[in-house]
C-alpha cells in the first residue's frame, strides 16, 4: 500500500525552474512500497508537487521557520526564487517520517498527498463543477476530475451554471471527457424546477436527458439518482443495467413499462420521492431489498387497478403519505422491517364522495387485504396515520397475523372506541415483544412517557407471552390515554 | 475477557500497540482481515494474540479509526438496528449520525491522516465519511480559498495555467 513518503525520492528534490518544463526523472524506488505505475500517470509532476510539501515540513519542528516556509508558498507564482532550493546537503527524507500520517501538524499541502484513489472518491462528493474547476489548483491535480468516482450534477442550486445553454454544454464535455474506465460509483442529476427555464428546457430537451443517463448506465453506474420535478417527466427506456444496486427518483413520472426491474439484476435499493405512477399495474424486482416511496407517491393518475409491488427479496419498506389508493403489497417472506404511515382521510359518512369515489371509481371493492397481508412477515412495524388509518382499519378485517412480529409502533389511529385495533394486533402477534404507542404527540419530543410492564401473573392469555413493553407516548394523560391505559391493565399490563 | 473473545493488537507506525476485537476489526477492515487470515493458520492451535504491524498510521490516528470501528462496527454497542435499516419511526435520525458529525469535526490534517488510514486500512465507510468531510472544506470555495486551506502549493507556469484554463473553460 502507498505511503505519501515514498513518493518523493531524492531525485526530485531538486525544484528548478527547468524541472516544471520537463519530466524529473524518477527515482528509483524499492518494490511493494508503491502503487503500480499504471495508477499515477501523472508521476513526474506529482514528484515535484510533492517536493513541495517535503521543504515546507522539514523545517517543522522550528515552528517559526515551518510558518515562514508555508507563507512564502502562497505567493510561488513569482519568478523562482533561490531560497525555495532546498540546502544542497539535505538528506533524503526517511520514510515513515514524512508519511503524512506521522507528521499530523506539519503544515504544507496535506491534502495533495493523498494517494489518487482517496482524491477521486473525495472528488466525488462535490458538485460537479466545483470537481472539474480543481484541476486549476495545482499540476497534481490537472486530471484528477477526469476520474472522480461520482458525478453530482446540479441544475438551479445556486452554482454559477445558470444558462440552459451553458449548462448542456458543461454536462456533455464532463460525460464525454471523464476518463472512460475509470470507475463511477455515483450519479447524481438533480435540476431544479424553479428555474422556469429549466422547466422549459426540460420539455423541450427529452431526448437528451435520457440519452445522458443511458451513457451515464453504459459509465457502469452503481448508483443513479435522478431528480426530476417533472411528474410528466418519464424516461424513454426502462433502466438496464448490470452494475445498478441503488436507485433514488424525486419525481419523474412512471409508466407500466419502465416499472419492470427485472433488467437491472442486482438492484437492492429502490427509492421514490414524490414520484407520479401514470396507470402502473406493477413495480416489480426480484433482487430489491429495500423499497421507500414518501412525500405523496401519486398511484393514482388514470388508474385502472391499483398498484401491485411485487418484490419477493425485500428487507425494509417504507411507504410514507402515498396519495390515491394505496398499492397492494405482494408476499415479502424476507421482510424485516416496514414502515407504513396512511395518508388516507376516510370518514363515517356513508354517502362520503371522497370514500364512494375510491371504492367505486376505481373498483376498490374491499375485497382483499390490502398492506398488511404483505407484512405478515415483518419483525419490526410501524402503522401510522395523521387521520383515523382508514386502509388499516379495512385489512384489519381480514385478521392478517403478524407471526414474526416483536417490535410494533402506532399512533392514535389504533384509538378507537372498543379498542378493535389494539385487541386485533396483539392477538395476532403472537410474539410481539414491544409495543408503543403515540399518542396525539409528535415524534421525537414527548412530554410524557409511560413504561408499563407485563405483570406475568395476571396476564391474558389471548396475548403475547414475550411481551415485555409497552411505552406510551404523550403530551398528556387526557382522557382518551387514560382509557387506553385501562385497557390495556385489562391484559394485566400495568405501569 | 480476552478469553471469551478473541482479540488482536494493532501496532501503530510509532510503537503503540491497540487492542481490538478481532470480530469488530474484521467486520470493518478489510485490509486487516486479511492480515488475520493470513495468520490464522499458524495460530490455529495456539492461545497467543497476534500483533499486526501497522506501519502506516499513527497511534493518534490509529485510535481514533478505532474509536469509530468499535462504534460502528461491534454489533453488541450499536444499539437498535443494524445500519442498512431505512429507520424505525419518523423524526428518528440514524443513532450514528451525530457520533459521525462530531468524528469528523476536526483540523484539516487530522482529517487528512483519518482519510489515509481509511483507505489503507480499508473501511469503506469510514472512508466515505472522512472523504466527503473533506470535500465539504472544499464545496462553495474559490480557488484561492481551497489553496490557501490546505495549503496547496499552484506550481503551474503562467502559460501553463492559461492552457489549464482553456482546456476546462466549458466548467468557469
Amino acid at each position: 500500500m502507498l505511503s505519501a513518503s515514498a513518493l518523493s525520492g531524492p531525485a526530485s528534490l531538486t525544484p528548478t525552474r527547468d524541472s516544471r518544463l520537463r519530466p524529473v526523472p524518477r527515482p528509483p524506488r524499492s518494490a511493494g512500497l508503491r502503487t503500480p505505475l499504471a495508477r499515477r500517470p501523472t508521476i513526474p509532476l506529482l514528484g515535484h508537487c510533492r517536493l513541495h510539501s517535503a521543504t515546507v515540513r522539514r523545517p517543522s519542528k522550528q515552528h517559526p521557520a515551518g510558518e515562514k516556509l508555508a507563507r512564502d508558498h502562497h505567493c510561488l507564482r513569482a519568478p523562482a526564487r533561490p531560497h525555495r532550493r532546498p540546502p544542497a546537503g539535505m538528506p533524503p527524507r526517511k520514510r515513515g517520517k514524512v508519511d503524512g500520517a506521522a507528521s499530523p501538524d506539519a503544515g504544507g499541502d496535506r491534502i495533495s498527498a493523498l494517494p489518487d484513489d482517496a482524491l477521486h472518491h473525495l472528488l466525488s462528493f462535490l458538485p460537479a463543477e466545483d470537481a472539474v474547476r480543481t484541476c486549476v489548483l495545482a499540476r497534481r491535480w490537472r486530471h484528477l476530475w477526469k476520474s472522480a468516482t461520482g458525478l453530482r450534477i446540479w441544475f438551479g442550486y445556486g452554482n454559477e451554471l445558470q444558462s440552459v445553454k451553458k449548462f448542456r454544454e458543461f454536462v456533455i464535455h464532463l460525460l464525454l471527457l471523464r476518463k472512460r474506465h475509470s470507475s463511477l460509483h455515483t450519479c447524481e442529476l438533480r435540476l431544479r424546477n424553479s428555474a422556469s427555464l429549466c422547466t422549459h428546457w426540460l420539455r423541450k430537451d427529452r431526448l437528451g436527458l435520457n440519452l445522458w443517463i443511458r451513457h451515464i448506465l453504459d459509465c457502469e453506474v452503481r448508483t443513479l439518482r435522478l431528480k426530476i420535478r417533472d411528474p410528466y417527466f418519464c424516461l424513454h427506456l426502462p433502466l438496464v443495467s448490470q452494475h445498478l444496486t441503488t436507485l433514488a427518483f424525486v419525481g419523474l413520472g412512471w409508466t407500466d413499462d419502465l416499472c419492470d426491474f427485472s433488467n437491472c439484476p442486482n438492484l437492492e435499493h429502490l427509492e421514490f420521492d414524490g414520484s407520479t405512477f401514470h396507470g402502473v399495474q406493477q413495480i416489480s424486482s426480484k433482487s430489491l431489498k429495500y423499497l421507500s416511496f414518501s412525500n405523496n407517491c401519486d398511484f393514482d393518475f388514470y388508474m385502472e387497478s391499483d398498484t401491485l409491488i411485487c418484490t419477493p427479496s425485500l428487507v425494509s419498506l417504507r411507504l410514507d403519505k402515498h396519495s390515491g389508493s394505496p398499492p397492494i403489497l405482494d408476499s415479502m417472506p424476507s421482510l424485516k422491517e416496514a414502515f407504513l404511515r396512511d395518508p388516507f382521510m376516510g370518514c363515517d359518512d356513508q354517502d362520503c364522495y371522497t370514500c364512494i369515489h375510491d371504492k367505486v371509481q376505481f373498483g376498490y371493492e374491499y375485497n382483499k387485504c390490502v398492506l398488511l397481508q404483505g407484512l405478515s412477515e415483518a419483525e419490526n412495524l410501524t402503522l401510522m396515520s395523521d387521520y383515523k388509518g382508514a386502509h388499516f382499519f379495512r385489512d384489519l378485517e381480514w385478521c392478517p397475523t403478524f407471526n414474526n412480529l416483536r417490535t410494533l409502533l402506532l399512533n392514535e389511529w389504533c384509538v378507537d372506541p372498543d379498542f378493535y385495533v389494539l385487541n386485533c394486533i396483539l392477538k395476532h402477534s403472537p410474539v410481539l415483544e414491544k409495543l408503543t404507542l403515540h399518542l396525539f404527540t409528535k415524534a421525537p419530543q414527548h412530554k410524557l412517557e409511560m413504561i408499563g410492564r407485563y405483570n406475568q401473573m395476571e396476564r391474558s392469555a389471548t396475548i403475547s407471552k414475550h411481551l415485555k413493553e409497552i411505552r406510551v407516548q404523550c403530551e398528556v394523560v387526557n382522557n382518551k390515554v387514560y382509557k387506553v391505559l385501562k385497557f390495556l391493565g385489562t391484559f394485566g399490563i400495568q405501569s | 475477557m480476552a478469553s471469551e473473545k478473541k482479540v488482536v493488537f494493532l501496532r501503530s507506525s510509532d510503537g503503540e500497540a491497540f487492542e481490538v476485537s478481532e470480530e469488530v476489526i474484521s467486520a470493518a477492515s478489510v485490509t486487516i482481515k486479511g492480515m488475520i487470515d493470513e495468520e490464522s493458520p499458524s495460530r490455529a492451535d495456539t492461545a497467543a494474540t497476534t500483533t499486526l504491524a501497522i506501519p502506516n498510521v499513527t497511534a493518534a490516528t490509529l485510535s481514533r479509526v478505532l474509536h469509530y470501528v468499535n462504534k460502528h462496527f461491534d454489533a453488541a454497542a450499536v444499539v437498535g438496528r443494524p445500519d442498512d435499516y431505512i429507520f424505525c419511526a419518523p423524526g428518528d435520525e440514524h443513532p450514528l449520525a451525530r457520533f459521525d458529525d462530531d468524528f469528523v469535526d476536526v483540523d484539516n490534517d487530522t482529517l487528512i491522516d483519518l482519510v489515509h488510514a481509511a483507505e489503507y486500512l480499508h473501511i469503506k465507510k469510514l472512508f466515505d465519511l472522512t472523504c466527503k468531510a473533506v470535500a465539504d472544506k472544499l464545496k462553495g470555495r474559490t480557488i484561492d480559498q481551497i489553496r490557501e486551506t490546505f495549503g496547496i502549493v499552484n506550481d503551474y507556469t503562467v502559460e501553463e495555467e492559461v492552457e489549464v484554463y482553456r482546456e476546462n473553460s466549458w466548467a468557469f
